[in-house]
């Protein structure tokens, strides 16, 4: 593995969560449930009685379905649906890879959204409190709120903010937007 | 800020606060109603991004035996608001959107200079 392999590979699961976990439980409950068979057919065929249900009693219940078995199909078709979602989303972390030649650099996208809400504010100038910024995946948003008196050029700042976000060149690409609060407040 | 041309930027920022406004846009409101500072009282608030100026103070008058006795007293307040709002605009370099003049008295002007002549 050449060392851009390895650090697609490093970005690349920094980038997205791990299904271990979901697969650990899925499977300790697979296992189970096929212990739990063995037993009971181990059971029925040394004639001896069932724990629970023996595998006759089962498979008579499937084919004529009472109430229990139809919620406890539906809990299982549930259970399926959501492991089903979980398996084929993307999974991504709210973090985004910076390019570099010589390191894997993946930033977390509240850093990302500090450090635009920075670089607006120094076009802008109002009191940091005043300035958020909300990262998504391909999409960031700078909210400022504006000094009472003190207009604001919505344009400048859109440039301000584009010209980190070109510098930094996050990926996946982002695009920012400025939005200035109507209302300002007085004083600074 | 805005009125500062760009090659003359410094990196930080400026920042008046809110009191200081306040007893600026005070003192020239008291300068062109014709009164005392301590008689005015100001309150700031936003005017959708404008500084939007509340005003409740007392009104200068001519006695009512003056031979000046000038303009109608709502002439007169229409003249302060605009005469006020320039003022902010220059002094303080805010934007003013709204200006509330409310006229809760009146100060007659003390002639007696003007009668010991007569």
């Amino acid at each position: 593995m050449t060392e851009q392999q390895l650090y697609r590979r490093l970005v690349r699961r920094s980038r997205h969560r791990s299904r271990s976990g979901t697969v650990v439980v899925a499977l300790v409950v697979l296992a189970i449930v096929a212990i739990y068979a063995g037993i009971e057919s181990v059971l029925a065929a040394t004639g001896m009685p069932a724990l629970l249900v023996s595998p006759v009693d089962a498979i008579d219940a499937i084919e004529n379905p009472g109430t229990p078995v139809l919620i406890g199909a539906a809990v299982a078709a549930v259970l399926g649906i959501v492991l089903l979602v979980v398996a084929l989303s993307p999974g991504t972390r709210s973090r985004h890879e910076l390019l570099d030649d010589r390191m894997a650099v993946v930033i977390d996208d509240d850093v990302l959204a500090g450090a635009i809400s920075h670089a607006t504010n120094r076009e802008a100038r109002v009191p940091a409190e005043r300035i958020s910024t909300v990262v998504a995946r391909r999409r960031g948003v700078v909210r400022i709120t504006p000094t009472s008196g003190v207009p604001l050029n919505t344009a400048s700042l859109t440039t301000a903010a584009e010209q980190l976000v070109a510098a930094l060149d996050p990926r996946p690409a982002l695009a920012v937007s400025v939005s200035v609060n109507e209302r300002g407040v007085v004083g600074s | 800020m805005t009125a500062v041309a760009d090659g003359a930027r410094v990196a930080g920022r400026n920042a008046v606060s809110t009191r200081a406004l306040e007893k600026t846009v005070r003192a020239i409101a008291a300068h062109r109603l014709g009164v005392k500072a301590d008689a005015v009282s100001v309150k700031l608030t936003d005017d959708s991004g404008l500084l939007a100026v509340a005003i409740t103070g007392p009104l200068r008058m001519q006695p009512l035996r003056s031979e000046h006795r000038g303009d109608g007293i709502m002439t007169r307040i229409q003249a302060a608001r605009v005469a006020i709002r320039d003022d902010v605009t220059t002094i303080a370099d805010s934007r003013v959107g709204l200006v509330d003049v409310t006229i809760s008295s009146a100060i007659i002007s003390d002639e007696t200079e003007t009668r010991r002549v007569k």
